[in-house]
């Protein structure tokens, strides 16, 4: 596995330093870019010593989780009413069919538009992509749930509220958890594209900035960190996931 | 006992579509004649349907506009498949590929596509190409992925099978391993087209010339809000026909799944 | 154990029962005048073809599926017709043929999931009478903090067993329980039925397309014809009990085999040239 990561770095710096186009020696070379990244003074103001790195990648995460966290608790009921209740699926599908092909980033200048602020418009889109991930997810979990195991429910006495929590919420759930980390990178990818339209900080709008500023490889670390939390806010979730789902961990195995 | 073809389900239920989507634009209508606030900023869809008709529908730039987003989503997905097929093949075949190039895939998967406009500015000639890498980027992560993951889950014992009636390796990856990943190839590509339209819109807000994503963003940046409604209506319009197209596509890939 | 003195219950009186899918539109009939009439107590049997509509009759028994046409009497009260759709319920638990236990709850939570949430019995209760009737059942009180998908198919279906027992059923459903195992299981299981059925004797419907199964295990096996289903022959198996593995090679056993294996056998022809997929 290191030896992939090493040749890709020998590339890149490879193909900065001696291929004599231009357009790969204006490229900022890999240990420029960790020469900055870890520098106590680093030429552009942002490494992993300046207070204004962890700013951006505050503003970002806070912007991404909170768009994530109201997705999930508006997505995660209407997937679960969709599922259950043909008849709202059939009005609730029409809507969704309606909007999904409009690219969510289409939305951020009328978002501007009807929302106070840049702020709330960049998490409102960050919002909305997360949300359709989610309901999309959480009726095909809800959907796919063996009928068998609702039908036993019944027989053995449990009520309409019985069958919702004991049988379609626990067996929708590793579908649910799919969905969730879909939503997260779609959060991220959403929020990033926001940020570098129409924020004024936050990880995204450092992009755009050092872009304009000729601050190259702060556009690389902003990358790279962009990335990174992205990773990092997706293995949280597959945890969270696993924690709720031991049965299936256990099942498989790898219990521990 | 008769057993005639049943009537399909749509034409029972299409009934509460209708009624959805005119409930959705009969509310949109309303809560701007009445000036509710916040929304007093925007046009109803009446309005902004009369704009179009006057201004746009006959106006050759406006068309314009489509042809240049169409063409750059093309190139990039296009681009995207001819080289994240190949990819995701190989990543599925040669295990010694895959420990090199796997790793690197998943550390650069999750940057979003966006965030690689500068560098594509920098690196690339002109404006269109870089666009259409940012295009690029984000549907070609997708396809790899997912031909790497069918290939993985190709049946062992086909290609046993295969082995045992005595086919050459080229054989086995043309007859067997190439038509068990047409159905992955069809999800990355309708994925992938959905990604790659979200991408365009927004690397024309950001850095575009033209394009329906940059009429968008000169409809907000003129304070011009039905500019705004036209131009998502008309993103929204171009990314379902994308869809249908590639929906088709998909059909013909794998016609044994329904 | 049920209570000593306790009156058997479950009696079914299934008269002229018709189940027609889709009436204005595809009209799939899937039963058609179909009769037969089940005491209290009775193992019973229903053998046919796939699709023939007897997992139809047990879903409507059940409460997942309504009728009709015809009636159907529960302990000689009307209990399904044309107008009157039961709910599903504790008196009449089904055994799926796939295996429907909760994959995220384990064995014992799985096993007192009825009785807890009817509000029978306190959980601690439930608990106890669980683990009894577990190891009862074939020492399965071992399972209790697995999960099902640790278990063998075979271990799977009997805690599905011992979970709709606890309810007390007055009619024990089983749907083709067996019909995913391997042949040496299934004589395990049948083994395990019979033993159980013995312990906790209850008014037992059980459908299967296999008549060796029905003749071994039941009192009297229906056989049903293919779509549109209703009772062919009735055949009263006079084998004694408890039931014994060298009886399968009894004459009496062949003799009762032979009198139904034509009509089963015809049945299943057409519905195999029929080749159409089954009912749900």
């Amino acid at each position: 596995m290191l030896t992939g990561y090493a040749l890709a770095l020998a590339v890149w710096y490879a193909s900065v330093k001696w291929v004599p186009l231009k357009a790969f020696t204006r490229m900022p070379d890999p240990w420029g870019v960790i020469h900055e990244w870890l520098s106590p003074q680093p030429a552009y103001g942002i490494s992993i010593f300046s207070a204004a790195y962890y700013k951006h990648i505050f503003a970002s995460t806070l912007r991404a989780w909170a768009a994530f966290a109201l997705a999930v608790g508006c997505g995660i009921p209407l997937g679960i009413l969709m599922g259950w209740s043909r008849r709202f699926n059939a009005y609730a599908s029409a809507l969704v069919g309606l909007l999904r092909p409009v690219p969510p980033l289409a939305w951020v200048p009328l978002a501007i538009l009807l929302l106070p602020g840049v702020e709330v418009a960049v998490v409102f889109v960050t919002f909305l992509v997360a949300f359709f991930a989610t309901t999309l997810n959480t009726l095909v979990g809800v959907q796919s749930i063996d009928p068998d195991h609702i039908r036993a429910a019944r027989c053995l006495g449990a009520s309409g509220r019985d069958v919702l929590l004991d049988v379609i919420i626990p067996g929708a759930l590793p579908q649910i958890f799919t969905g969730l980390q879909i939503a997260m990178g779609a959060a991220w990818f959403s929020l990033a594209a926001g940020e570098m339209i129409a924020a004024q900080y936050g990880l995204g709008f450092l992009i755009m900035d050092a872009y304009s500023l000729i601050q190259y490889p702060t556009i690389v670390i902003a990358m790279g960190t962009l990335g990174l939390m992205g990773f990092i806010s997706s293995a949280v979730i597959r945890e969270v996931g696993n924690r709720l789902m031991r049965w299936r961990l256990e099942t498989m195995g790898v219990a521990r | 006992m008769a057993v005639s073809t049943p009537r399909p389900l749509s034409t029972r239920i299409n009934w509460r579509s209708a009624l959805a989507v005119s409930g959705f634009l009969v509310l949109w209508e309303l809560l701007v004649r009445f000036k509710v606030p916040g929304l007093a900023t925007i046009p109803g869809p009446l309005e902004s349907l009369a704009v179009f008709w006057s201004k746009y529908a006959a106006n050759e730039n406006y068309w314009q506009s489509w042809v240049a987003s169409f063409r750059r989503v093309m190139l990039g997905f296009l681009a995207a498949q001819l080289l994240g097929i190949p990819l995701g093949l190989l990543l599925g075949t040669r295990e010694r590929f895959r420990e090199l190039v796997f790793p690197v895939v998943e550390l650069l998967r999750p940057i979003p596509p966006l965030a690689w406009v500068p560098l594509s500015i920098l690196f690339w000639p002109t404006h269109e190409f870089s666009i259409v890498f940012i295009t690029f980027i984000g549907a070609f992560f997708i396809i790899a992925i997912n031909v790497f993951d069918g290939v993985r889950s190709i049946r062992p014992e086909h290609v046993w099978l295969a082995r045992s009636l005595g086919a050459s390796d080229l054989r086995i990856f043309c007859r067997i391993v190439l038509p068990s990943v047409l159905p992955a190839i069809g999800v990355g590509m309708t994925l992938g087209m959905a990604v790659t339209w979200n991408v365009v819109i927004a690397a024309e807000m950001i850095a575009g010339d033209n394009g329906l994503g940059r009429l968008t963003w000169e409809g907000y940046v003129s304070h011009t809000s039905t500019v705004v409604i036209i131009g998502m209506v008309s993103i929204g319009l171009a990314g379902y026909l994308s869809a249908l197209a590639i929906a088709w596509i998909e059909r013909r890939l794998a016609p044994w799944r329904n | 154990m049920t209570a000593p003195g306790s009156e058997l219950r479950g009696g079914l009186s299934i008269r002229r029962a018709g189940k027609t899918y889709d009436p204005r539109g595809a009209a799939v009939v899937a039963l058609d005048e179909c009769s037969l009439n089940v005491a209290p107590g009775e193992f019973a049997a229903i053998v046919g073809p796939s699709g023939c509509g007897k997992s139809t009759l047990l879903n409507i028994i059940a409460g997942f599926d309504g009728l009709t046409d015809g009636e159907i009497l529960l302990d000689g009260k009307p209990f399904a017709n044309r107008d009157l759709s039961p709910p599903p319920g504790p008196d009449r638990v089904v055994v799926f043929q796939n295996g429907a236990l909760f994959p995220w709850m384990n064995v014992l939570d799985n096993v007192i999931y009825g009785p807890t949430r009817q509000r029978v019995l306190p959980v601690d209760d439930a608990r106890k009478k669980a683990m009894e009737m577990l190891r009862v059942c074939g020492g399965l009180h071992t399972a209790a903090e697995r999960f099902p998908t640790q278990l063998s198919s075979g271990m799977q279906r009997r805690v599905e067993i011992v979970r709709a027992l606890m309810n007390e059923p007055a009619v024990l459903l089983l749907d083709e329980p067996f019909r995913a195992m391997d042949t040496v299981s299934k004589t395990v299981m049948h083994r395990h039925l019979l033993d159980v059925h013995a312990l906790y004797p209850k008014t037992v419907l059980f459908i299967t397309h296999d008549l060796e199964e029905a003749i071994y295990l039941a009192d009297t096996v229906y056989v049903m014809t293919t779509r549109p289903g209703h009772i062919k022959r009735a055949l009263r198996v006079n084998l004694p009990r408890p039931r014994t593995l060298d009886m399968l090679a009894s004459q009496a056993y062949l003799d009762l085999k032979r009198q139904v294996a034509e009509d089963v056998h015809e049945e299943a022809k057409k519905a195999f040239e029929r080749g159409e997929r089954e009912l749900a």
